[in-house]
């Protein structure tokens, strides 16, 4: 199998084969028909010329007579010429033609009387020729045998003397015809093999530059970063321009998905070296130079804070990658949300020491939801804690809780704080920080993330919502049951 | 010397600020990119220690910013951004150095003493001037083979004046690179100073190598 077969190719080599066989096939077919119609022609005339060299033959009492020879210019009857010969039974005589000469025709006769048989053959003097061979019985008068008794002579029949006659036209001229017609054809044909060839080709590669064009266009584009979308060169062909459409859009998607990809992997790498680089240089300190014992625990404090708060960041980055790339798998439990969410909420007022005011509206019956109880409570506490540490300090967080048809709703909202409307795009990025957060606040930027991706993998959804203009909402949805 | 450190995250921050002033520097710190170009814009520094992911601004846009008004203070770029691109990304934008986090702060300390050495075109770690040697590597000073004590800071001062060997320094100057506290000091208290280090070079009848320049400042030089 060949591989990456030429369009090109495959079109002119095809192509090319189909018109040559189409022209040559065609060609063939009219030359056979000239040939035909021209022999037929030949043909006709041999015989009518032995039909008539036929009807001159008499047979008298003692010989065969052709009355040709009797034939004159301005006499009323045919004048027979051309190449023909007489061969009598059961005398043997042959009678030649005076065009004829010396030459011989071949002899040959059909099989029964009266037949014809039409042949090619060669004279004696070597010219090619076609025959007609005609035999016959001679004429012979009604007399014939009532003279031959008269002098004592046996009858005669005339089926004892068959007479063969054979006419000849020479076809040298005609074979040389046919010969010129036939250089004619092939070569017509040659040509026009050559032409479908030739057209093919330039015309393809007039359509297909725009091609090369997009090619080189990508390949100087993948040199640099950024790099617009290459432009659909307008003389492309227009049975490809779907196809250079939906190849750029991909390849917008691609490289949309490599930065994303590319943006990510440095900021994993900043979260997670800067506190390690953090660690190390506090430790670096530490035996630099001789320290008290109080300066010692006070670096050994600040080291073990980075250590813990870069060990949450490498569980959030690991789970999100589990997620993202369903390594998770979701157990189905029966639970109370509402259970859960208080004892969150509450988990994170305490351990934050916060002064936020929480207030909790309950709506419809809350009933049980089935899913996985642990990823629920860390779709929820990420947004909670996220409430917490994002917004202003003694304000009020509202927890509002809900449980309708299309399932479980958990809706918290606080006050905008730093966070800017220009951040609501970047909120569910990973790493990505709102533009005015100051940025020795605790968190590497998952947790929300890490919180959405929790949701869908619950069947569920995470989205923010702005339409209030002091507040921040953010809403879980769950349905209420999922069975894994 | 006077030394900027940008640093968002903070216990990175200070503690490279203590390392540089344990060796003598002075050190501006901050941890955001406009208050830091603020600082870079509006004082002369030996040495710029940079983030590159900064809040708001990133470090590139930050010296690149610098780069644009023919700012030539030596920069170190440090980052967790370790790939060959990125760091050409960083030299290329303009940085006279790049160290990836996480890095040992010796490491630190010794790029940035390569760069001051440079900016002031000393080939090397040892300065020499006459017969008094400092070794920038081992902050140590000695004159004709005997060690002298110094106090840190008059380490930094008799180090940044032998930086700018044969050029006349003004009070301003060494004010500024060697001096942390700029509010509320006077140019009296770098004569004081020059007059310390004086007698401690100058201890057993040596040659006088800094000369006074009046109404200006200190010249330190063979046959001063």
């Amino acid at each position: 199998m060949i591989r990456h077969p030429s369009i090109r190719l495959r079109l002119i080599v095809g192509t090319t084969l189909l018109v040559t066989l189409i022209l040559g096939a065609g060609c063939f077919l009219i030359y056979q028909r000239m040939k035909a119609i021209r022999l037929a022609d030949l043909d006709d005339r041999l015989l009518d010329q032995v039909g008539l060299l036929s009807k001159s033959t008499e047979l008298i009492p003692r010989r065969v007579i052709h009355k040709w020879r009797e034939t004159t210019p301005g006499s009323g009857s045919p004048v027979i010429t051309g190449l023909f010969q007489f061969w009598e039974w059961p005398s043997g005589t042959i009678t030649r033609s005076p065009d004829l000469g010396e030459a011989d025709i071949p002899y040959f006769h059909g099989k029964a009387l009266p037949g014809s048989e039409t042949r090619d053959v060669v004279l004696s003097d070597g010219r090619p020729a076609r025959a007609t061979s005609l035999r016959y019985l001679p004429r012979g008068s009604g007399m014939l045998n009532e003279y031959r008794r008269h002098h004592g002579e046996d009858s005669i029949r005339l089926e004892d003397h068959p007479i063969v006659v054979i006419a000849a036209i020479p076809t040298g001229p005609l074979l040389d015809e046919l010969a010129g017609i036939r250089i004619l054809l092939a070569a017509l044909t040659a040509l026009a093999a050559v032409a479908t060839c030739g057209s093919i080709a330039v015309i393809s590669r007039w359509s297909l530059a725009p091609i090369d064009h997009l090619t080189a266009e990508l390949t100087r584009r993948s040199g640099k970063t950024p790099a617009p979308l290459a432009e659909i060169p307008s003389d492309l062909p227009g049975e490809l321009t779907g196809l250079a459409g939906a190849f750029n859009r991909n390849l917008e998607q691609l490289e949309g998905a490599r930065l994303r990809e590319k943006r990510f992997a440095s900021s994993a790498a900043h979260e997670l070296r800067t506190p390690i680089a953090g660690i190390q240089a506090i430790l670096e300190q530490a035996l630099h130079r001789p320290r008290s014992a109080e300066d010692l625990v006070r670096r050994i404090g600040k080291v073990l804070h980075l250590a813990n708060r870069t060990s949450d960041t490498l569980s959030s980055l690991i789970r999100l990658s589990r997620v993202r790339n369903g390594f998770e798998r979701p157990s189905s439990v029966t639970f109370m949300p509402l259970d859960a969410v208080r004892d969150i909420t509450e988990g994170v007022r305490s351990s934050s020491a916060s002064s936020h005011v929480v207030e909790w509206i309950i709506t419809g019956d809350v009933r049980p939801i089935t899913t996985d109880e642990g990823l629920f409570r860390i779709l929820v506490g990420n947004v909670v804690e996220n409430a917490f540490r994002h917004s202003p300090e003694g304000g009020v967080i509202v927890v509002g809780v809900d449980h309708a048809e299309t399932g479980f709703l958990l809706a918290i909202t606080n006050g905008r704080g730093n966070f800017q409307p220009s951040d609501a795009g970047r909120v569910f990025l990973p790493f990505e920080r709102g533009s005015l957060t100051p940025s020795d606040l605790p968190g590497a930027g998952l947790g929300l993330p890490l919180a959405r991706e929790i949701s869908r993998l619950l069947g569920g959804s995470l989205e923010l919502d702005l339409s209030a203009p002091e507040t921040l909402t953010f809403r879980i949805q769950l349905s209420a049951e999922i069975r894994y | 010397m006077r030394c900027l450190v940008i640093e968002d995250f903070s216990p990175l921050r200070e503690s490279i600020g203590e390392r540089l002033s344990e060796e003598g520097y002075v050190v501006d710190s901050t941890g955001t990119g406009d208050e830091g170009l603020w600082f870079a814009r509006n004082h002369e520094y030996d040495a710029v220690v940079l983030d590159i992911m900064l809040p708001r601004m990133s470090g590139l846009e930050i010296l690149g910013k610098l780069r644009e008004t023919q700012d030539r203070t030596p920069v170190l770029l440090i980052s967790a951004r370790d790939t060959v691109d990125q760091r050409v990304e960083g030299l290329d934008a303009g940085a006279d150095d790049y160290l990836i986090k996480p890095f040992a702060l010796d490491e630190l300390s010794a790029r940035v003493r390569a760069l001051t050495r440079r900016q002031y075109n000393q080939g090397s770690t040892l300065i020499r001037i006459a017969d008094l040697c400092i070794d920038t590597s081992q902050r140590s000073v000695s004159r004709a083979g005997e060690e002298i004590p110094l106090t840190p800071r008059e380490y930094s001062l008799l180090n940044y004046l032998a930086h700018r060997a044969g050029q006349p320094v003004s009070r301003k100057d060494i004010w500024e690179h060697v001096y942390e506290d700029q509010e509320g000091g006077t140019s009296n208290s770098v004569d004081v100073y020059i007059a310390h280090l004086r007698r401690k070079l100058n201890a057993g009848g040596r040659e006088d190598l800094i000369s006074t320049r009046r109404g200006y400042g200190y010249l330190i030089s063979h046959g001063a």
